[in-house]
């Protein structure tokens, strides 16, 4: 469905894409990993037509997005990271504007389904500057989807909304996996694994490592990292959690440590520390593991 | 021309949908509307009706009003992020800039319909020239749609409507009062170059007075489709900047 | 990515720059030289255009030379390139459509269309054996009007079938050639027209005053033009008459003037010299004007007037009231006789004194009644303007025959309330007259003006009782004045049916008479109603976006 080779894009002297290629099949959810400025939305946005390539072949649903740029747009779904509305249309007039501009058969219908599906029916004739933030989120996504796109590409869809919502958005995501190709940006790990089957990871425009999640999670020590911070003596506690057979490595951090370890047993074992050893629990939340240390592991 | 089609839908009915649109288009027909009076009020019993009154007073607002009315068409879906979806929509550049323009252009031939009430009235109950009258109508149609124009293509150049609505104002007081220019060089071959190339030259030369002139025709459809192609242009050129 | 959006100039941008310069100077200078020729504007902006090129040549050398081996260049300079063919396409366009000059006239009254008239009379131009120059005086602030003037001048030159040309002058940039022009270029006078001689000299110029009738005063003007040369008036000067080249008060200068920029040529001559060479008077004379003469006329010259006359000749008389023995048209003078016989007018022994007139004395009378039936009342007593009336003083009364050899006729006559005074010496010495019917005083209708006609030999007479009328000092107070000699010779010659100039009838629309109640009723309904209304939808529909 997705089938890039060899693309490269600059911006004058600058090289935003350098060089990578990468596919995805139908049915597949790719996860696009990567911090900011490594090129992910440059490469989604030479994908959906926005921009042309500056070097290199991408093919979309068959369509070279050179040659054939309007087949592209017509057969793609795009969620840029900022959702791009209409604040003075309703919610209806907005997705029936997109569904009739990508010339969808039975406009009306769709859009009818489209906000079904993503619970916005009831809200069909407010008008989208009275719509929360998450809201506006799965207006976005319901405009990406209203066409029924093959593929639909959706840049760093979970930023800037509440967990509750981020839950959503991660749920409605995996959900397309039946009848669509995503590509799917994101510069968190965690969310990557949940969600996508395979993942791109890109940094300074290259790539730097790419697979199934699972490869990933071993070349990237996969374990649950947990941050504790329990009352007592540090140097104790340090003590205790290491003889914990579940924790592979501890690290002391701000006031608290870092403990890593079997995903499944880990939470269990350290409640059942505190309780054996009568010790107060201040706070024990799970880490996001930073990209950027995956990629000084990767790198190095 | 589908594309065009919807954008120009949604568009017309943005203008047609807010509240700032009605209010420009109140005081649109209050200052028409005391024009017209004013002009009754002098003619009665003294001369005839003025017959390009209406459209010759548009021909100077034009420079404040097409600025205002065109600002928000493209700037406004580039600071909301919707010209990105827009480019990624399979239609085509030009279909998103003329359709902007023509609800623009529409909505102002709604105004512009208005005052045709004035003609109305000026038909019940005296003999105007009307020929006359309708030829300067359609002279300040033109003349707005090259206003309109120059107002999307500046639109089209910057996110911030209030920067493309000065700049498209400092080029229609250019384009208006470029003779004066030359004027100050008192030069009458460049005074006639620049005469040619004004806004103003190609309407109270020939509309205003009654004629209709082919080359003012060329010269409002000539601004009108340069305005749009550099507009084009340059909505096109967010793709490869 | 970020300096992409800084106000930096890179080698790119200034090479873009260029093209962008180079290209709509290239336009630019091509428009003007069509427009105008080769001009130092031409060159100045073809310069602007190779320094633009030179810049993009030399800023990015890579694309130039790609553009000239048609190898592809980047979108920013096919966008400008793009653009400036477009451009380039438009201008082109826009001045072939210039040069076809397609007008549509969409006044009711067809302000912008030749009428008939007009159009004969440029039949007449393409006939004429010299081509005409308009030649009009503008500045570069007074463009805007010579645009408008420019649409007239069109339709003129157009049908000409290119025997017309239009020449715009700025005074400003040609002091030397604008100085020959000067008088009337202050008195707001800036169109001219004139014949092209074959070396490419301007010759019969008249001035053509514009004052927003364009087309019927260009065409009267035009026909003024092409009479021109065609008439030749005398001024008898061998009768102690009036001088027509003095400019003093009791010259006659001022109608010499006027007749000379009406294109008539106006030249001297004597009876008494001619009588004594035994010549007779020349064969292009269309008019003799005898402007009160302070003596008799010899027998001889009534001989050499009346060869002229039996040939065709006009003579326009103004025969005063002198107190002198040696009387012009003495009552029973011989040409006083000659014109009873031949014409049926002659002079009385009468000065009228017309108690109905207003003037400064009874003495000084006004046109009480003027007939239109010929052509020399029709512009004198117009209704509502007193300064179409003619004034004499101290006039003679005209006899005429009511049953006479050739047709004639009475132009002005004075009020029935004026008496014919015969005691001259009282009036003249002491300024007495009184009513004394047992000194042959007559109460009476007296002609002062009067005309005859010889239709076999065409020959035109017009007497007039009076001289002062003629002078500097009394010819434009009232108007009349000047306008009774002016038609006169008009008629004599013929001129006035070559350049005379069927007023068009304009459909000036009606004006407007609207009751107060009417206006305001008006004025509600387009001043508040409908912006009112507006307002109102403008409240609805933030009202409603509000509540949500």
């Amino acid at each position: 469905m997705i089938e890039v080779k060899n693309l490269v894009k600059k911006y004058g002297n600058f090289t935003a894409v350098d060089n990578i290629s990468f596919q995805a099949q139908p049915g597949e959810i790719v996860g696009l990993l990567g911090p900011n400025g490594a090129g992910k939305t440059t490469t989604m946005r030479v994908l959906t037509g926005y921009m042309p390539v500056t070097s290199g072949s991408v093919k979309v649903a068959g369509y070279d997005v050179t040659d054939d740029s309007l087949e592209v747009r017509q057969r793609v779904g795009y969620m840029p990271e900022q959702v791009p509305l209409y604040p003075d249309m309703t919610v209806e007039a907005y997705v029936l504007y997109w569904a009739r501009l990508r010339r969808t058969k039975n406009p009306k219908q769709a859009v009818k389904a489209v906000l079904e599906q993503f619970q916005l029916l009831d809200r069909r004739k407010k008008l989208v500057r009275s719509l929360s933030k998450g809201l506006r989120q799965r207006l976005g996504l319901a405009q990406a989807l209203v066409h029924n796109p093959p593929v639909i590409i959706l840049d760093e869809p979970t930023i800037g909304i509440d967990p509750k919502q981020v839950v959503e958005v991660r749920d409605i995501v995996r959900s397309l996996r039946d009848n669509h190709t995503v590509l799917f940006s994101s510069h968190i790990l965690s969310e990557v694994e949940q969600i996508c089957d395979r993942v791109v990871i890109i940094n300074n425009g290259k790539i730097v490592a790419e697979g199934t999640t699972d490869i990933l999670g071993e070349q990237t020590h996969s374990d649950l990292a947990l941050y504790v911070h329990i009352e007592g003596d540090k140097e104790q506690i340090q003590g205790l959690l290491q003889q914990i057979p579940a924790v592979s490595d501890v690290q002391a951090h701000e006031s608290g440590f870092i403990i890593r370890g079997n995903n499944d047993e880990l939470r269990h074992a350290v409640m059942q520390l505190i309780a054996e050893q009568r010790l107060e629990l201040l706070e024990m939340r799970p880490i996001d593991r930073r990209l950027e240390d995956i990629f000084i592991k990767l790198v190095d | 021309m589908q594309a065009t089609w919807l954008v120009f839908r949604r568009e017309i009915g943005q203008y047609l949908g807010s509240p700032l649109a009605y209010l420009m288009g109140a005081a649109f027909l209050l200052l028409t509307g005391i024009t017209f009076n004013n002009d009754l009020t002098l003619s009665i019993g003294n001369k005839p009706l003025e017959p390009a009154l209406i459209p010759s007073l548009l021909a100077s607002i034009m420079i404040l009003f097409a600025p205002l009315l065109t600002m928000r068409l493209l700037a406004e879906e580039q600071r909301e992020g919707t010209l990105e979806l827009l480019l990624t929509a399979p239609i085509s550049d030009s279909s998103i800039v003329i359709g902007k323009f023509l609800s623009a252009w529409a909505y102002f031939s709604i105004l512009l319909a208005l005052t045709l009430i004035y003609q109305v009235i000026a038909v019940s109950i005296a003999f105007p020239d009307i020929s006359h009258v309708l030829g300067s109508y359609l002279g300040i149609w033109l003349y707005a749609g090259a206003t309109l124009a120059i107002g999307t293509l500046f639109s089209a150049t910057t996110e911030n409507q209030i920067l493309a609505a000065f700049l498209s104002m400092i080029t229609l007081i250019v384009l208006y009062f470029g003779d004066a220019i030359s004027q100050i060089v008192s030069n009458t071959q460049l005074a006639d170059v620049m005469f040619n190339l004004t806004l103003r030259g190609h309407f109270m030369a020939s509309f205003a007075i009654g004629i209709l002139r082919a080359e003012d025709l060329v010269y409002y459809a000539g601004i009108i489709v340069i305005a749009l192609f550099i507009a084009i242009q340059i909505v096109s050129s967010r793709r490869w900047r | 990515m970020n300096d992409r959006n800084t106000l930096q100039l890179t080698r790119g941008q200034i090479g873009q720059v260029g093209i962008l310069l180079g290209s709509l100077g290239l336009i630019f200078a091509a428009s003007s030289f069509l427009m105008n020729g080769f001009s130092t504007l031409t060159i100045v902006v073809l310069l602007v255009s190779v320094i633009g090129f030179g810049l993009w040549a030399v800023f990015l050398p890579d694309e130039f030379r790609a553009v000239l081996t048609g190898r592809q260049m980047r979108h920013s300079t096919a966008a400008i390139l793009s653009t400036a063919i477009l451009i380039g396409i438009v201008v082109a366009m826009y001045i072939i459509v210039q040069r076809a000059n397609i007008v549509g006239d969409m006044t009711i009254d067809e302000r912008f269309t030749l009428s008939a008239p007009s159009m004969e009379l440029m039949d007449a131009v393409q006939r004429n054996s010299r081509d005409i120059q308009i030649t009009a005086f503008y500045n570069a602030q007074e463009i805007e009007y010579r645009e408008v003037d420019d649409q007239y001048f069109q339709l003129f030159e157009e049908a000409s079938n290119g025997r017309l040309h239009v020449v715009y002058v700025d005074p400003d940039e040609q002091p030397a050639l604008a100085a020959a022009y000067a008088n009337a270029l202050e008195n707001g006078i800036y169109t001219f027209a004139s014949f092209i001689e074959d070396d490419g000299t301007l010759s019969n110029t008249v001035p053509v005053p514009i004052t927003g009738y364009h087309e019927q005063e260009i065409s009267q003007r035009l026909a003024v033009l092409l009479a021109a040369g065609q008439f030749t008036v005398y001024f008898e000067t061998g009768l102690d008459t009036l001088d027509p080249i003095a400019n003093q008060q009791q010259g006659m200068s001022v109608l010499n003037n006027i007749m000379r920029q009406n294109g008539l040529i106006t030249n001297a001559i004597s009876l008494a010299e001619l009588a004594a060479s035994n010549s007779n008077i020349p064969t292009d004379a269309s008019a003799l004007i005898i402007a009160q003469p302070r003596r008799q006329m010899t027998a001889g010259e009534v001989a050499v007037l009346d060869e002229y006359l039996q040939r065709g000749g006009s003579v326009f008389i103004a025969a005063d009231a002198l107190l002198t023995d040696d009387l012009f048209m003495a009552t029973d003078s011989v040409f006083n006789t000659y014109m009873w016989d031949h014409y049926g007018l002659r002079m009385s022994d009468m000065i009228v004194v017309d108690p109905a007139s207003s003037g400064e004395s009874q003495l000084s009378i006004l046109s009480a009644q003027v007939f239109t039936n010929n052509d020399i009342g029709q512009n004198i007593n117009i209704e509502n303007q007193p300064d179409t009336a003619v004034q004499f003083h101290i006039a003679r009364a005209i006899e005429v025959n009511d049953t006479p050899p050739v047709p004639n006729g009475r132009v002005i006559m004075s009020s029935p309330q004026s008496w014919g005074e015969r005691d001259w010496n009282s009036l003249f010495q002491q300024n007495q007259f009184t009513f004394d019917s047992s000194q042959g005083d007559v109460r009476d209708q007296f002609t002062t003006v009067a005309w005859a006609y010889n239709e076999d030999t065409t020959s035109k007479v017009v007497l007039v009782g009076d001289g002062d009328f003629l002078t500097n000092g009394r010819v434009q107070s009232p108007q009349g004045n000047a306008t009774l000699f002016l038609d006169s010779i008009g008629w004599m010659t013929g001129f006035t049916e070559k350049v005379e100039f069927e007023p068009r009838s304009y459909n000036a629309t009606p004006l407007v008479f609207v009751g107060g109640q009417m206006l305001d009723t008006i004025a509600f309904f387009t001043i508040v109603v409908m912006p009112g209304s507006l307002l109102l939808i403008a409240l609805a529909i933030w009202l409603r976006r509000s509540r949500q």
